[in-house]
């Protein structure tokens, strides 16, 4: 009864995994369809359920590693049931050319291993190398409340001794005057790193003032966390297509005067508002109708020009960027796609976007309006060609020529760059897609003849 | 062997001492009758040696020593118990295994003592007694007094290493001891007639240069003569003797041990023709010193005794569990016993 | 305190004298103790005071003579019997552990025994496999019988006065190694309880417990590991039966580490037995394994450079602590 769990495919263009997190350990009881893991593909966590009832016996694949779909990343059996020759089949599989231990008696899960700065202790390969811990040890360790998994063994052979968990107890244990504390949290100091004059080396207020006034450096603490995960995909993404596509660069400013009394106009009869980002995805998607040259993609040899115009809306999130695309966008009206685009966004913020929602994209728009940003360049998102990034509105003043005069007035203008993959794209074709935006964001009422 | 008996009159010996020798050998009859009608009815632990057949031995030996002397028994010990005067209620306790016991139920048959009487305890090792005996004489003669120790063995004792160590010793030191070795023929199953050379064990008296005697052990008087003897001698600082008494036990050599696997029923019933008490009540009657109704009496009156020390010790409660803890050592009472 | 220099033979001589003077039912047997004063001249001068009587050259019959030294403490005597060697304990075993240890017992407290009965333990003189071992374990198998294994002379006097004056049966174990060796000991008269350990030395790293002269090799082996930052614990039991766990214990809470150390085998030895008599209590409080340096489960042979690597000395004592402490 036997199974491997595997690493599902989950979007169509979804070819590897990574592993995030295993929600249970190896010798949990799982039910079907108990979620066991957690995986990213591209840009989302992902719960995997289980397939079957059973033990989870082997673990095959650990968190952060990252593995084609299909592949076996763990194997759940019944209790007893002999594993090792899917064991053996499946590191094959994975490439894997690590000895695989025969299953023996469970591992100890009892102990933890050593977290921190550990020495290593001389490794004795013995068939579970585990960290040992004195009796004496034990009982200090709990009169102290210390955690003696945490601490490190000075005995013979690596052994946790009564003396390790005292000494770790005293340097660990800040004893601090009430004054001090307040005075250090408030500035934001480590009291690990302040001397305490006080007795026994408590820390006083005089020893933070003396830190403070001597003018040295304060030791702010620093936050680390690891580079893993959503951010790391993201991240090694966009490094990809930065190094990959010679980027170029055109911007424009448009006025938006006449789009903003529009929308005043429309959102008077709408009950969901329409925004200019709607209204510039709409515009987008037209534009890119006449110039199919720019809604394509470098597939490995060939250049593919797609047959549909998707256009993904990045949103910010926590942890990066996500962006959801608008199927279709050249088909669907205004207000559809208002209402698509504000369902999509919310979904991407609660995490709830599925592969479908933000994969099959052909062209990305980016506005960092809300910030106040003039105007900015985007790396593309490949494998697109090109990204439309969009700056804040603002109150200028613009020469406007009526009836053959120049005068002033104050209008909306927002900068819109784009940026596009030179392999792909030059200069004349990038030149008329902003010409040919410009033109139907300032005169939206010629429109009607798309 | 067809013994012929002297008069009883020619031992010179008082009425009321010839009473006590047959009601001695009467007690130890009943007794040990009595030992074997608890046994059969379940109510005694352990086992038992039975002494019947054997009374003469040590009515005969212990009607010659006072309070004050010793004697050191073997696991077969009822029957030297009692001639010594032991106390039959706590002995009945004591194999039963009761708190009243003379050793509060810690000894059973095989161990009881009474120190009081000089009784220094029968013996579960064979021969283990020997040297104890020895030092007890080692001890009156250093301390100057005219205490005596009899030494009681069988004949199968006498092959142990402790026989002739302990002999040598007293031979050599001029011990008031008097070995009186127990021959009934066998050490269980083991007839002495083939594991040992001489037809008499007495013989061996000769290598240790001390007098060596032997006795019809079913004759009480002429045992009791020739312990005399040897008690006198050892009083007097002559050093000790050997006697050895040819006896026979009528059982097995354990309550529930037939004893006829290893025996000619032609033997048993031979010796039990001789039997020490009937051969010595008829000469009682015969020569007149005791009539038919006085040993009646008597034996009246010893199966009352003996009845009463079996219902006292059917009756006392069983020692408490914590006292197994107690009487190890001297200064420890309940203590831990390390 | 003024002390005296004098030999550890010539220390249990003088208890011997001391009982035997302020107690006249005190006697002394066994072989060649009279005349000749001991075999190894522990009881010289004491046939020449007491007499044959009292001090009585015995034929070579152990298990006799140990059987007549028992009947005459059962009869208002004090008896010493000397065993010469160790090793002749299992010739008396029966009037020993069958009579000795068990007679007051049976008798349900009637009788007492105060017998002492002294012998000797201790290889490293090419005595070979039937006169070098240390049998102590075997005694104190056997309920009923208590035994002690002094350390030095000083400790060899006080105790065997008191086994002379215990009303129960002692199996005394002097160190045959020991006797010729010269010793401080008290000019006055003193007496060693039982029962009592001794702390030759305090330390914090280690605990170490020695039987007989094994806790003066511990000590020896002390001032070894001190200059590795080392400090041991040496504790000197002095009776086996019956022993002092609560000092043990104390010592090994402190310490967190216990080495066993004594000349007897190992299998069933009384270093197993003190560990495990005392497991329980000081358990949560070790830093590593209870561990026992012993006499290997071999008899003794005779060539010295057989016989030494397998018992435990003052150098083994010094390795086997290091190496718990620092690996």
């Amino acid at each position: 009864m036997a199974e491997y769990v595997i690493m599902p495919k989950l979007g169509f263009n979804m070819e590897k995994g990574t592993v995030v997190k295993w929600l249970v350990r190896e010798g949990d009881l799982v039910k079907e369809q108990d979620e066991i893991l957690e995986i990213e593909t591209d840009k989302t966590v992902m719960p995997v359920e289980a397939q079957t009832s059973g033990i989870l016996r082997k673990i095959l694949v650990a968190e952060g590693e990252e593995v084609p779909v299909t592949l076996p990343i763990a194997i759940i059996a019944g209790k007893d049931e002999d594993i090792s020759k899917m064991i053996d089949e499946a590191y094959q599989k994975l490439g894997k050319t690590e000895v695989v231990e025969k299953e023996e008696s469970k591992v100890d899960r009892k102990v933890s291993p050593v977290i921190e700065e550990s020495q290593e202790i001389e490794a004795k390969k013995e068939k579970e190398e585990f960290k040992k811990i004195s009796p004496g040890a034990r009982r200090k360790a709990k009169e102290l409340g210390v955690e003696v998994e945490s601490v490190e063994g000075s005995g013979p052979g690596g052994v946790v001794i009564e003396k390790d968990v005292i000494s770790y107890y005293q340097n660990h244990q800040v004893k601090v005057s009430p004054v001090a504390q307040k005075i250090a949290e408030k500035v934001g100091v480590d009291l690990g790193t302040i001397k305490g004059t006080g007795i026994g080396g408590k820390k006083m207020k005089r020893d933070l003032q003396e830190i403070l006034t001597k003018g040295e450096e304060v030791n702010k603490t620093e936050k680390r966390i690891s580079y893993t995960g959503m951010r790391k995909i993201i991240g090694d993404r966009l490094s990809q297509s930065k190094f990959t596509a010679p980027h170029i660069y055109f911007t424009t400013s448009v006025d938006i005067s006449r789009i903003i009394a529009l929308l005043k106009r429309f959102n008077q009869d709408v009950e969901e508002r329409i925004s200019i980002n709607d209204f510039l995805v709409f515009v987008a998607a037209r534009v890119l109708v006449e110039q199919p040259n720019i809604n394509c993609s470098l597939l490995g040899e060939e250049i593919v020009y797609h047959k549909d115009i998707n256009i993904g809306v990045a949103v910010a999130l926590e942890e990066g960027l996500i962006v959801p695309v608008m199927k279709n966008a050249d088909k669907k009206s205004l207000s559809v796609l208002s209402k698509e685009i504000k369902k999509l966004i919310r979904l991407a913020r609660e995490r709830k976007l599925m592969p479908e929602d933000y994969n099959g994209g052909t062209f990305t728009i980016s506005n960092l309006g809300m910030y106040g940003v003039d105007n900015f360049t985007a790396i593309i998102n490949p494998p697109e060609a090109a990204i439309l990034t969009v700056g804040t509105a603002k109150r200028v003043p613009v020469v406007i020529e009526e009836k053959g005069a120049e005068k002033i007035e104050v209008r909306s203008l927002i900068e819109a760059t784009l940026s596009v993959d030179h392999r792909l794209i030059d200069g004349a074709k990038a030149a008329n897609f902003l010409k040919r935006l410009k033109h139907y964001l300032e005169f939206p009422e010629s429109l009607v003849l798309c | 062997m067809k013994s012929k008996f002297k008069e009883i009159k020619s031992y010179d010996l008082d009425k009321e001492k010839v009473l006590k020798m047959y009601q001695d050998m009467l007690k130890i009859r009943y007794f040990e009758n009595k030992i074997t009608d608890l046994y059969s009815k379940g109510l005694m632990p352990g086992l038992a040696h039975l002494y019947i057949g054997e009374e003469a031995v040590a009515v005969g030996v212990c009607t010659n020593l006072t309070e004050r002397d010793f004697a050191v028994s073997t696991h077969r010990g009822h029957g030297h118990l009692i001639a010594q005067g032991a106390d039959l209620k706590k002995m009945m306790a004591e194999v039963l295994g009761k708190e009243t016991g003379y050793c509060k139920g810690k000894s059973g048959s095989m161990h009881i003592m009474d120190v009081s009487k000089g009784i220094l305890g029968a013996n579960g090792i064979v021969g283990a007694g020997i040297p104890i005996a020895t030092g007890s004489a080692y001890s009156a003669k250093l301390r100057g007094t005219d205490q005596v120790t009899i030494s009681f063995f069988g004949e199968a004792a006498s092959n142990q290493g402790t026989f002739h160590e302990s002999i040598n010793m007293a031979a050599a030191w001029k011990l008031p001891v008097v070995y009186i070795c127990e021959n009934n023929l066998y050490g269980i199953s083991v007839d002495i007639r083939k594991v040992t050379a001489t037809k008499d064990l007495a013989v061996r008296a000769k290598a240790y240069n001390i007098p060596g005697v032997v006795v019809d052990g079913n004759d009480v008087l002429e045992v009791y003569k020739v312990t005399k003897e040897a008690v006198e001698r050892a009083r007097k600082g002559e050093g000790p003797s050997l006697i050895e008494c040819k006896t026979y036990r009528w059982k097995g050599h354990h309550v529930g041990d037939p004893g006829k696997v290893y025996r000619l029923e032609k033997e048993t019933e031979e010796w039990k023709e001789r039997c020490p008490i009937k051969t010595f009540r008829e000469r009682l009657i015969k020569e007149k010193i005791l009539s038919e109704e006085e040993l009646s009496l008597i034996e009246k009156n010893t199966k009352e005794m003996i009845k009463e020390a079996a219902d006292f010790a059917i009756q006392s409660p069983y020692p408490d569990e914590k006292e197994a803890y107690e009487d190890l050592f001297v200064e420890e009472k309940g203590v831990e016993v390390k | 305190m003024k002390v005296k220099k004098i030999t550890y033979a010539q220390a249990v001589a003088e208890a011997i004298d001391e009982e035997m003077q302020r107690d006249n039912d005190v006697i002394l047997l066994g072989e060649d103790v009279g005349i000749l004063g001991g075999n190894f001249k522990a009881t010289v001068g004491l046939y020449e005071k007491y007499g044959e009587w009292r001090v009585r050259d015995t034929p070579i019959s152990e298990n006799s003579f140990t059987g007549l030294g028992l009947g005459a403490a059962l009869t208002g005597l004090r008896p010493i019997v000397e065993i010469m060697f160790g090793d002749f304990l299992m010739l008396a075993l029966d009037q020993i552990g069958n009579q000795a240890a068990k007679i007051r017992y049976m008798s349900g407290g009637q009788a007492k025994v105060p017998l002492t009965i002294r012998t000797t333990l201790g290889g490293g003189r090419s005595s070979a496999a039937q006169h070098s071992q240390s049998l102590q374990a075997l005694v104190c198998h056997i309920p009923g019988l208590k035994v002690v294994v002094p350390s030095s002379a000083a400790e060899a006097k006080g105790l065997l006065k008191t086994a002379i004056r215990d009303d129960n049966p002692v199996i005394f174990f002097e160190n045959k190694m020991e006797y010729n060796k010269i010793y401080e000991v008290p000019e006055e008269e003193y007496t060693i309880p039982f029962g009592v350990a001794n702390i030759l030395r305090e330390g914090e790293d280690i605990t170490i417990v020695g039987t007989s002269n094994q806790a003066l090799n511990a000590l020896k082996a002390a001032e070894e590991l001190t200059k590795e930052g080392i400090e041991a614990e040496i504790i000197d039991p002095r009776t086996l039966v019956p022993l002092d766990k609560n000092t043990i214990i104390k010592s090994v809470k402190k310490t967190g580490r216990l080495l066993i150390v004594d000349e007897g085998y190992e299998r069933c030895g009384a270093a197993g037995e003190i560990a495990m008599s005392i497991l329980k209590d000081v358990f949560y409080y070790l830093d590593g394994p209870i561990e026992r340096l012993t006499t290997a489960n071999l008899p003794l042979p005779f060539s010295p450079v057989l016989e030494f690597p397998i018992i435990p000395d003052e150098k083994k004592i010094y390795q086997k602590a290091k190496e718990m402490v620092k690996g």
